[in-house]
C-alpha cells in the first residue's frame, strides 16, 4: 500500500487536470468577457468540494486514504493557482485594471468562502 | 487531452512530494512552495509560447497543454490553499490565515509577473538572434 497510494494520488491528479481541461474548454465557449470566468468557476467548485471532503472526513465518513485521493489528488489537480495568477498578470499587462483587481480580490476570497460552505454542509 | 493527463500526474506527484515539507508554524510551506514554483514556470512558459516563433502549431499546443495546463496546473492548487486558510480561520487564527493568504497572493503575483517578463524577454532575444 505504501507505494501504491502515492501513484494513485498522481493518477487522480491527472484525472483532475483532464477534468479541468474539459470544463475550461466548455465554459470558454459560453463566456466571452475579459474576466477569466472558467478558471474562477473551477477554483470555486474545487474549493466547495474540498470543504465537503474535509467536513466528511471530520465525521470519519471518509477514510484518510480516500481523503488523500480526493483532496490532494483529484481536487488539487482540478484547481489551479498558477493559471489564475497568470491570467491576473495577463489582464494587468493588457491594461485591463478593473478586471485585474476584481479577479485578484475575488480569487483570494470566494474559494475560501466556498470551502466554508462545503464544510458546513458536510459537517 | 492525454498530455494534460500525464502533465497533471507529474504535477500532482511533485506537489505530493512538496506536501512532506514541514509547516513553518501555521504557514503551510509545502503548498506555498508548490504554488510559487508553478506560478513562475507557468507565467514564463506561456509568455514565451505567446511570443516565440521556435515552436509552432501542434508542438506549441502540446507544450502548453502538457507543461502548462497539466504539470503547472497539477502542481499548483487553489482547493488546498483555500482549505488551509479556512482551517486557520476556523481554528481562530485569523492573523495566521491573513499572513498566509497575503504571502501567497503577493509573492505569487510578483513571481508570475517576473516569470511573464522573463518569458517575453527570452522570446524577444531569440527573435533578435534569428535576425
Amino acid at each position: 500500500m505504501n507505494a501504491i497510494l502515492p501513484i494513485l494520488v498522481c493518477l487522480c491528479g491527472g484525472i483532475g487536470a483532464s477534468a479541468r481541461y474539459i470544463c475550461d474548454a466548455y465554459i470558454r465557449t459560453l463566456w466571452h468577457r475579459a474576466f477569466p470566468m472558467s478558471t474562477f468557476v473551477i477554483n470555486v467548485v474545487a474549493g466547495f468540494l474540498a470543504g465537503v471532503v474535509a467536513g466528511l472526513s471530520m465525521r470519519s465518513v471518509v477514510p484518510q486514504a480516500s481523503r488523500l485521493l480526493l483532496a490532494t489528488g483529484f481536487l488539487g489537480g482540478f484547481s489551479t493557482f498558477s493559471t489564475m495568477m497568470n491570467e491576473a498578470v495577463t489582464l494587468l499587462r493588457g491594461g485591463r485594471i478593473a478586471a485585474f483587481v476584481g479577479y485578484f480580490v475575488a480569487s483570494a476570497i470566494v474559494p475560501v468562502v466556498a470551502v466554508a460552505c462545503g464544510y458546513m454542509i458536510a459537517e | 487531452m492525454g498530455v494534460v493527463f500525464v502533465g497533471g500526474c507529474v504535477g500532482t506527484g511533485l506537489r505530493y512530494a512538496c506536501s512532506s515539507i514541514a509547516d513553518c508554524g501555521t504557514f503551510h510551506l509545502g503548498t506555498f512552495t508548490a504554488n510559487m514554483t508553478a506560478c513562475f514556470i507557468y507565467a514564463a512558459l506561456s509568455a514565451w509560447l505567446g511570443c516565440s516563433t521556435r515552436l509552432t502549431g501542434r508542438a506549441k499546443e502540446y507544450v502548453n497543454r502538457g507543461f502548462g495546463m497539466g504539470m503547472c496546473g497539477g502542481l499548483s492548487t487553489m482547493s488546498t490553499l483555500a482549505l488551509e486558510q479556512f482551517t486557520l480561520l476556523h481554528g481562530g487564527d485569523a492573523p495566521g490565515a491573513a499572513i498566509y493568504c497575503a504571502a501567497t497572493f503577493l509573492v505569487g503575483f510578483a513571481l508570475a509577473y517576473a516569470g511573464s517578463r522573463v518569458g517575453s524577454h527570452i522570446a524577444n532575444k531569440e527573435k533578435g538572434a534569428v535576425r
